[in-house]
């Protein structure tokens, strides 16, 4: 029996051979872009996950409110942790971790760059990193012990055997001997915590010596084991006394600065972030963080891709199945019983979700390295391979196939004999349910279009605006290693003067964008000006900053080397002058930082520092040496110049520096990945929209013939009584539209609902969403249009003769 | 064998009954070739599709071998025509997608028959039929006789009681026409296998030892 089944199931799936093909294609081209997406989504989800202890662990931060809105800070004091350790109840380990910039191996003259980590010896304990040699309660309790991880060892010692194994490493400005006490596995691609070396935090206090004392230099991050049981929330309330009387330094600098307090009456409050949220908080550990909603998003998109495809391989299953009633009448005639009969129609559905299952691992197998590099994942199918996937395809495919071919003969097996072998079904009642999964799937995907493309002129508009200033041909270089920054910038302007394509030369504390090291800061200050507590960002800069950025002055002066005093002036900007109010500000004095007030020689325009998520805030900018350190160099060189300038650059910069760590880049590059989350999301909904839009219009396609097939025959009967075309296009076009209207009409409140939740997270955003709406659900309709013309009319044309003899 | 007592059969148009069948009694005992003969529209197909379970009366009864079959379950029904009832049609009703000798096979199927057993009673029907040499062909590749000549050899496959036959030669030319009224002749001599036939032609109507009348939904 089920040979039989099988038999005639193959045999049927060849004669239409294009609908078996555009069935298999719809379906396994679906199946693949969605289970992409959940190789995505659940990526992102399963960071930090691996370590046993995971729920236990949470990276501490200090939570403050200089402007009323919670700031975290997640550095910490060298004291701070041992204190808490004795101090604080309820924490089972804790470990600093600093991050080490510029360490190398150095091995027989090679020179290994390494990413390092300096921690405590309690972290093994906590974190649930392999050991595959050496001994974890011990590896690390010495300063000059190291461990390093499998990929390390092997770059580094080839096959050897390498505990106990001395070797040199740069540490802080010199070269030192460690020895390896253990070897790790590599931290997997969903650790927050990346590392190649992990040494004893000792080092770290040892380099810091100055501030090994000081609970207000910040500058490591601190992860807490909490014992089972304890409550973080008693644990946080418990901490209020230990910062009171350990952070008295930060609380009065806050309270001088006008911070405000939160609901407990604290200027600064120690949290704990659970480990599962560090990859989705920005500013805990690890290079790049997501937002919580992204791989929801991932998720829904895969979904809905789903959904389509198996609605639209239902609808094109039932669209063939209905036009079999015949042979249901003849089985049962002969005998068979309805779930023979459905059996035998389910098994041919089943096969088509088989085949296509099967051609999803070779779609896949093409797709996932454009999806990686379109992404940036690093997605692999073997993490698909597993049990539980393999399970859910199973019982979708069962699933799948058993509605779309058992409902038909279900259907008809419930019918009378008779009226199955004459096809007597009411047409109303027969594609219904074709015409509901229609509208269902059209709703979807004109969805995931209106999300797409409201997404993509979001992220345009982003990258389009006016920043105020021009990164387009500035170099920045990051000033690291021992060489004084001010020393550097003086040395590189030099050197600068005599290539001729370099227009300006300038250095700043903080980068414009997101740095290659993925790191940004802001600095601020807040002050008592005429019994008012205003807050303004200060950005460090230096001489022909305006010139460089090509920031234009409003009014006033910039800062020039034939005025001494500039060096305690600033120059604002309009936000600035908008908070203090109207006037003219330049020659005026403010009491900003320091003992000594700030005379205002220049108003500047407005630019933005920050990403556009955010409005601009009031800005100073100061050439004081003594405020802050000097970071970066920006270098704009002449349009035209920039690919070979680089390269110069970055050679003249190594022959000033003893070694670069950072490599410079171009400023606008910066500016962009600041946005590559968002970038990265418009990319997938743009090919999630298409993939979708294409199977609806497949779905479409043959819902539209199967009912042009029921109603062949009326238009026979309307040809003979002297219809022409355009009476045929009105009559028929409009029964077909009609589903993509209240398509259109479901999905745009969905849409609307959705694309303002997102928009609501951008300080500047485009001003007419609902006009791209409109404009996506246009399209959505004239493709929707074409395809039904295209049969309508093919319908129209065919002689009534025809039609009419059949029926 | 059958016994119809005081079968109805109407369809409600706009409030009032349209009737189909009137008031019909009918006997027919084991091995009678019946031609049941009429105007269009007289009921003759209805009265047929109500004797092979495939349409129901709304009033009346009717008995199968002594056992009232109208309030059976379809599974009890499908039992009955599965064992005792063989279906020839005027279009054939031959399935698409089977060869001849797959289509004489599936009633065997739905019978539970083993496949070795199958594979001998379609044997002796290609051979009983002399269609042997056209059991790979699909029914398309067929003409309208040959087509005819699988679907009664698949009806009678399943070596049932009875045969009911819808004008099966209403497709067929004339010649054809008198090899298959043979065929039912040869069947119901030798085999007794009983004969009840819807036909608009007298000639084939003569081959019946009975002929039903029906005017109007009703015997005459």
């Amino acid at each position: 029996m089920w040979k039989h089944d099988f038999k005639i199931g193959i045999r049927q799936l060849k004669k239409h051979a294009g609908y078996t093909l555009v069935h298999v294609l719809g379906l396994s081209l679906a199946i693949a872009v969605a289970l992409i997406l959940y190789l995505a989504a659940h990526f992102e989800w399963s960071f930090d996950r691996f370590h046993t202890k995971a729920p236990q662990i949470y990276q501490a931060y200090y939570e403050t409110y200089p402007q009323g809105n919670p700031r975290q800070e997640y550095s910490f004091p060298i004291p701070f942790a041992p204190q808490a350790d004795k101090e604080l109840a309820g924490i089972a380990y804790i470990s600093r971790y600093a991050d080490i910039g510029g360490a190398y191996v150095q091995q027989e003259a090679m020179r290994h760059d390494v990413t390092m980590r300096l921690v405590d010896p309690d972290f093994l304990k906590m974190y649930s990193f392999t050991l595959v040699s050496g001994n974890p309660e011990t590896a690390l309790n010495q300063p000059e012990s190291l461990l390093i991880t499998q990929g390390l060892a092997n770059r580094i010692f080839g096959a050897q055997e390498v505990l106990g194994k001395a070797l040199q490493l740069q540490l802080g400005g010199e070269l030192q001997n460690f020895v390896v006490r253990g070897v790790l596995q590599d931290p997997p691609e969903t650790s927050s915590i990346q590392f190649e070396v992990l040494g004893n935090f000792q080092q770290f206090v040892r380099m810091e010596a100055t501030d090994a004392q000081s609970w207000s230099a910040l500058n490591h991050q601190v992860f807490v084991e909490l014992q089972a049981g304890v409550d973080p929330q008693i644990f946080q309330q418990q901490a209020r006394k230990f910062t009171a009387l350990h952070f008295n330094a930060l609380v009065n600098g806050l309270e001088k600065s006008g911070a405000q307090k939160n609901a407990a009456g604290d200027y600064a409050q120690l949290k704990l972030l659970p480990l599962a949220q560090v990859h989705h908080t920005p500013g805990a550990v690890g290079a790049r963080q997501v937002p919580t909603l992204y791989p929801y998003v991932l998720m829904g998109v895969s979904l809905l891709i789903l959904l389509v495809a198996c609605s639209n391989f239902i609808n094109l299953n039932l669209a063939t199945s209905f036009q079999r009633h015949k042979e249901i009448g003849m089985r049962k005639t002969l005998g068979g019983l309805k779930g023979q009969i459905i059996r035998q129609f389910w098994v041919e559905a089943f096969l088509i979700c088989i085949a296509s299952v099967c051609f999803v691992v070779m779609l896949s197998l093409w797709f996932l390295p454009e999806f990686n590099a379109l992404t940036g994942y690093q997605l692999s199918l073997n993490s698909v391979l597993n049990i539980r996937i393999f399970l859910v395809v199973l019982v979708l495919v069962l699933g799948i196939s058993l509605f779309a071919g058992g409902y038909p003969a279900w259907r008809f097996g419930g019918l009378s004999t008779l009226d199955a072998l004459a096809g007597e079904v009411k047409y109303g009642d027969k594609p219904r349910i074709t015409q509901v999964l229609g509208v269902l799937q059209f709703s979807f995907s004109m969805l995931i279009l209106m999300t797409a493309i409201v997404a993509s002129r979001q992220i345009q508009y982003l990258l389009d605006k006016p920043l105020g200033y021009n990164p387009s041909t500035v170099i920045s270089i990051p000033i690291s290693g021992s060489l004084d920054p001010e020393l550097a910038l003086q040395r590189m302007r030099q050197a600068l003067t005599a290539v001729p394509y370099v227009e300006s030369v300038t250095g700043t504390e903080v980068n414009m964008g997101l740095g290659r090291g993925g790191s940004r800061s802001r600095s601020s200050y807040g002050f008592d000006y005429q019994d008012r507590v205003l807050h303004t960002d200060w950005i460090r800069v230096d001489y022909d900053y305006l010139e460089t950025m090509g920031i234009s002055l409003i009014s006033g002066r910039d800062f020039s080397r034939e005025h001494p005093s500039d060096s305690t002036a600033v120059i604002i900007n309009e936000a600035m002058v908008q908070m203090l109010g109207k006037g003219e500000w330049v020659g005026k004095s403010l009491p900003i930082s320091g003992d000594q007030a700030q005379e205002v020689i220049g108003v500047m325009k407005n630019f933005h520092t920050q990403t556009l998520h955010e409005g601009i805030a009031p800005l100073c900018i100061s050439i004081n040496a003594n405020e802050a350190p000097l970071e970066y160099i920006f270098v704009r060189v002449r349009p035209g110049s920039l690919k070979t300038a680089l390269q110069d650059i970055s050679r003249i910069w190594a022959d000033i520096t003893p070694q670069v760590i950072d490599a410079p880049s171009y400023l606008d590059e910066n500016v962009q990945r600041m946005y590559r989350q968002e970038t990265r999301l418009s990319g997938i909904l743009n090919y999630g929209s298409l993939i979708a839009i294409c199977i609806a219009c497949i779905g479409l396609f043959s819902l539209t013939a199967l009912l042009i097939k029921q109603k062949l025959k009326e238009i026979g009967i309307r040809k003979v009584l002297g219809a022409d075309l355009g009476h045929l296009l009105q009559v028929l076009g409009f029964r077909f539209l009609k589903l993509v209207l209240i398509a259109f009409l479901i999905s745009t409140p969905l849409a609307w609902l959705l694309i303002e939740h997102w928009l609501s997270g951008f300080a500047y955003r485009i001003s007419s969403p609902m006009l791209w709406i409109a404009f996506a659900g246009l399209a959505g309709f004239l493709i929707a249009l074409g395809t039904v013309l295209v049969l309508v009319i093919h319908a129209a044309r065919t002689k009534p003769v025809h039609v009419l003899k059949y029926s | 064998m059958i016994r119809l007592q005081h079968i109805f059969k109407w369809y409600p148009v706009g409030g009032t009954r349209s009737f189909v069948l009137k008031d019909i009694n009918l006997e027919v005992e084991q091995g009678e070739f019946i031609s049941i003969m009429g105007p269009s529209g007289s009921g003759k197909s209805t009265l047929l599709h109500i004797l092979g379970l495939l349409d129901r009366p709304n009033e009346g009864a009717y008995y199968f071998q002594g056992e009232e079959v109208l309030h059976l379950r379809e599974k009890q029904r499908a039992a009955i025509y599965k064992q005792h009832i063989g279906f020839v049609f005027q279009a054939y009703h031959l399935i698409d997608e089977l060869t001849v000798a797959e289509n004489i096979e599936t009633p065997l199927i739905y019978q539970g028959l083993k496949a070795s057993a199958r594979k001998a009673v379609v044997g002796d029907m290609l051979d009983r039929f002399g269609i042997v040499g056209k059991k790979d062909l699909f029914p398309h590749q067929l003409s309208g006789g040959q087509q005819q000549m699988v679907g009664i050899a698949r009806a009678l496959a399943g070596k049932p009681k009875i045969l009911l036959a819808d004008e099966p030669t209403g497709n067929l030319n004339s010649q054809q026409g008198t090899q298959i009224m043979e065929l039912f002749k040869d069947l119901n001599a030798q085999e007794g296998v009983s004969i009840i036939q819807v036909t608009h032609s007298e000639k084939n109507a003569a081959y019946g030892h009975r002929i039903i009348e029906l005017l109007d939904g009703q015997v005459q």
